[in-house]
């Protein structure tokens, strides 16, 4: 975002071909996409058979353990709902209590400067790190895991949300102003929607961190039924074909809030951009 | 994602304001006495404090003097340090290893589009995978030792560096390309001059996230692999319910992290001086 | 290949012949740009192109740049075929198009040192360039450092500095305000004046395209051509004087008056 280079209109006359070329290039680009996906798929299929172990993961494996994970498996899908209950209970809980840290702190200097050292402080800290402390606090279970996920999705929550409300555009604040507009306008009508663009890209890093963390603390914490320990005993067992699609499942929600949910934003509201 | 270039961002980063927007408000009244940090740390100080005196079992929590005294037994110890050097070491070659595959393939990836685009999908499919998942099939297949944890460390390093490489060399001004072409520019001219210095600045907003990322990587691999330096002082600490000990190596942890990441922000700053 | 100073002059004007467009048309898929294009821009003529948006303007300057390839047709520069950029043509951008991260007088010596100089030589003669353009005093600066109409004084330079024999202008002045619109347009014809190539002018200003031009081409219609060209008989050195006279403010009105017919039956999508 800080890095955005100024691209130029090249040329009002390039504005007369985008659909032609566009189509062209979406043709060639799914032929190039299998074919490149086809070759990376084969060699990994015959570099495992050539050079690897028998119990490595294979293209053919994980295929054929599609199945047989996702509905044979019943340690799966109780896994996949204990892990992702905690994953969103702490995200609420992060996205609601980071939201309001950071709008406070955009507005009044000196919470912010009261509380910037703790923020980026435990924004800095290794999650891992602290994961001993808070199993002593807690004990070895989901409260853990959950308050693990807490700490790691409110630092970047509340630093995109100060971000966001102390960055709002004078220009609009000025507009509001000369209209007439009250505090409570200013706030609904300008500083959350002014602010939403940090406030998603937060939410993105906020659910990346969520997921390293329920992670992490299911690993260490090494007991209940969650993803990730099941994917942790598959991996162990020598079953990598089995944990590369529980991992998938991992992706998939990470894809979704990573993507997911800013593409849904976008087509609600269309003005939205990214910046 | 996309590929338009005014879109570009880097996913990773946190939301900072863009530097080429000169309307936005930012109070930066030079020189503040800031009262509120000072407030805000004597309140957490003293908090802090009373909480372990008073209120806490010894044994979960310590009062801030006493950690502060089991910091200073930890600088004094060799023990420490042998730690400290350890995870630094392995820190430097996962990083090493790790910016320099994500540099060379996000320049192919970005440049080459056919192949880059089909490559791009995989990399951010990858990226937004814990990586910390990975660690059960590095341990299995390749088992304890120095290498592994280094492979650990360089693939949380590899991604935020890639892909912002990608973007970089995507968001490479075609005007700017146009004018290399109009004067006779070779290809190889035309890296010198265009493509390389507008990519650095993205590349180098990778290499932050990567330093940070790295750190991060490194305690998760002694912690979870081979246990060695840094990460085995916390297990031990929490092991033998040394809480004093182990407050003291979580700060040291917050700070080296606060400090990683502004030696991250300093890279990034000087190599683009060009912009605001 | 170094060359020196007084070869590059000499490549530049004594064998400048001007440059040729002959029959040239190009085509977007089924989608016809202009077609039947055909001037000449004399080796000390400045030839204004002016026309509603998407008839063409850009692209043909491009053409005759070499950077994009006609369908049909050929540019004939000095006596020789483009068929990609090539020392001699030159070329300045709406936009500026300057190196952010080179200084202006890097930016100034950069097709110098494209085109194989030493960089120390290629600053020194843009440097020249530099106090011609009236930017001495900003040669550290960086772009985001000047002021619109400074940037674009370096993307002049920057042209000139190569000493092309052909100078194509791509709506030079259309990002900067009318103040300075106006007062570059002296200083560029000033400039001119002391050192005459061939100019193409591509413009949306009306007053500008009559001011630069010994000619008017009005560009438009469906599919775009050349629909009229006018001839600007105003004496020159022209200056300030120029634009009050009524001789200007006849033509003026007659290229309104065509760019106004043409824009009803060209095909644009109104922007």
């Amino acid at each position: 975002m800080a890095t955005v280079i100024q691209s130029p209109v090249i040329g009002e006359d390039t504005k007369t071909t985008p659909t032609v070329k566009k189509k062209r290039r979406s043709w060639k680009n799914s032929i190039a996409w299998l074919a490149t996906t086809l070759v990376i798929l084969i060699i990994w299929q015959i570099g495992v058979g050539l050079f690897g172990k028998d119990y490595m993961a294979t293209p053919i494996g994980v295929i054929t353990a599609v199945p047989d994970v996702l509905f044979n498996d019943p340690k799966l899908w109780p896994g996949v709902w204990e892990t992702f209950a905690v994953v969103f209970r702490g995200l609420i809980l992060s996205v609601v209590v980071g939201t309001a840290l950071g709008l406070i702190m955009g507005r009044v200097t000196f919470v912010a400067d009261a509380l910037a050292p703790y923020v980026n402080g435990f924004y800095a800290t290794p999650m891992i790190a602290v994961l001993p402390i808070i199993t002593l606090w807690l004990g070895f279970n989901t409260s853990a895991t959950f308050a693990l996920v807490v700490f790691a999705a409110i630092p970047p929550m509340a630093v995109a949300a100060w971000d966001g409300s102390r960055t709002i555009p004078v220009r609009y604040l000025e507009v509001a102003k000369s209209f007439g507009a009250r505090r409570r306008d200013v706030w609904v009508g300008i500083a959350i929607p002014a602010s939403l663009p940090y406030l998603l890209a937060g939410f993105r890093l906020a659910s990346g961190r969520a997921l390293s963390a329920v992670v992490i603390a299911e690993f260490l914490i090494g007991t209940g039924d969650g993803l990730g320990i099941h994917i942790m005993r598959l991996a162990q067992n020598f079953n990598h074909n089995e944990a590369i699609v529980a991992i998938m499942i991992l992706t998939l929600v990470g894809l979704f809030l990573a993507i997911g949910i800013e593409r849904i934003l976008r087509r609600r509201y269309p003005w939205f951009r990214k910046s | 994602m996309s590929s338009s270039t005014v879109d570009s961002h880097a996913p990773t980063t946190k939301g900072k304001p863009n530097p080429s927007d000169s309307k936005r408000a930012q109070k930066k009244a030079p020189r503040r006495i800031r009262f509120g940090l000072m407030v805000g740390l004597l309140i957490g100080a003293v908090i802090w404090e009373l909480a372990g005196r008073f209120y806490f079992e010894p044994i979960f929590f310590k009062p801030l003097s006493e950690v502060i005294l089991a910091l200073f037994n930890l600088f004094t110890s060799p023990v420490f340090w042998n730690a400290l050097a350890e995870s630094l070491q392995l820190f430097v070659a996962g990083f090493f290893i790790g910016t320099f595959l994500g540099l060379i393939l996000g320049i192919v990836i970005g440049r080459i589009t056919l192949i880059g685009s089909a490559l791009e999908s995989y990399v951010t499919v990858l990226y937004v995978t814990p990586p910390i998942a990975m660690i059960p099939f590095v341990l299995s297949i390749l088992g304890f030792g120095y290498w592994p944890k280094a492979i650990i460390v360089s693939w949380f390093v590899f991604f935020p560096v890639c892909i912002t490489t990608i973007e970089g060399v995507r968001a490479v001004s075609p005007r700017l390309l146009e004018v290399a072409r109009s004067f006779g520019s070779g290809e190889a001219r035309t890296w010198k001059d265009v493509v390389i210095p507008s990519t650095l600045p993205f590349a180098m907003s990778g290499i932050r996230q990567g330093v940070a990322l790295g750190f991060v990587g490194v305690v998760a691999a002694e912690f979870l692999l081979d246990a060695s330096g840094i990460g085995l002082l916390l297990r031990t600490y929490s092991r033998l319910y040394q809480t004093d000990n182990l407050f003291a190596a979580v700060i040291v942890m917050t700070f080296l992290g606060l400090s990683v990441m502004a030696i991250g922000r300093w890279v990034e700053k000087r190599f683009a001086t060009w912009r605001q | 290949m170094e060359r020196s100073v007084s070869e590059l002059e000499n490549a530049s004007h004594s064998t400048s012949r001007g440059i040729r467009v002959e029959n040239l048309a190009k085509y977007y898929g089924d989608h016809c740009v202009f077609k039947d294009i055909n001037f000449e821009i004399g080796p000390r003529e400045i030839v204004s192109v002016v026309g509603p948006s998407g008839c063409g303007k850009t692209t043909l300057l491009r053409c005759l740049n070499g950077l994009i390839q006609p369908d049909e047709g050929q540019v004939i520069a000095d006596g020789l075929q483009v068929s990609s950029p090539r020392p001699g043509i030159a070329i300045v951008f709406q936009d500026f198009g300057l190196f952010p991260w080179k200084t202006a007088l890097d930016n100034v010596a950069y097709g110098l040192v494209v085109q194989g100089m030493k960089k120390d030589k290629a600053r020194k003669i843009a440097s020249n360039y530099v106090n011609m353009v009236a930017l001495e005093g900003f040669e550290d600066r960086y772009p985001h450092q000047l002021s619109g109409g400074m940037q674009q004084r370096a993307g002049l330079a920057r042209a000139l500095a190569v000493e092309p024999s052909v100078l194509l202008m791509d709506e030079p002045f259309g990002a900067l305000d009318a103040q300075t619109r106006e007062l570059m347009q002296f200083e560029l014809l000033q400039i001119w004046d002391k050192n005459p190539m061939s100019m193409l002018f591509v413009t949306h200003g009306i007053d500008e395209a009559v001011l630069m031009g010994d000619r008017v081409i009005v560009l438009g219609g469906k599919p775009s051509g050349i629909y009229r060209e006018v001839d600007v008989p105003l004496p020159r050195p022209r200056d300030a004087s120029t634009v009050a006279s009524p001789e200007f403010q006849e033509l003026r009105s007659q290229v309104w008056d065509h760019v106004m017919t043409v824009r009803r039956n060209t095909s644009s999508d109104e922007n």
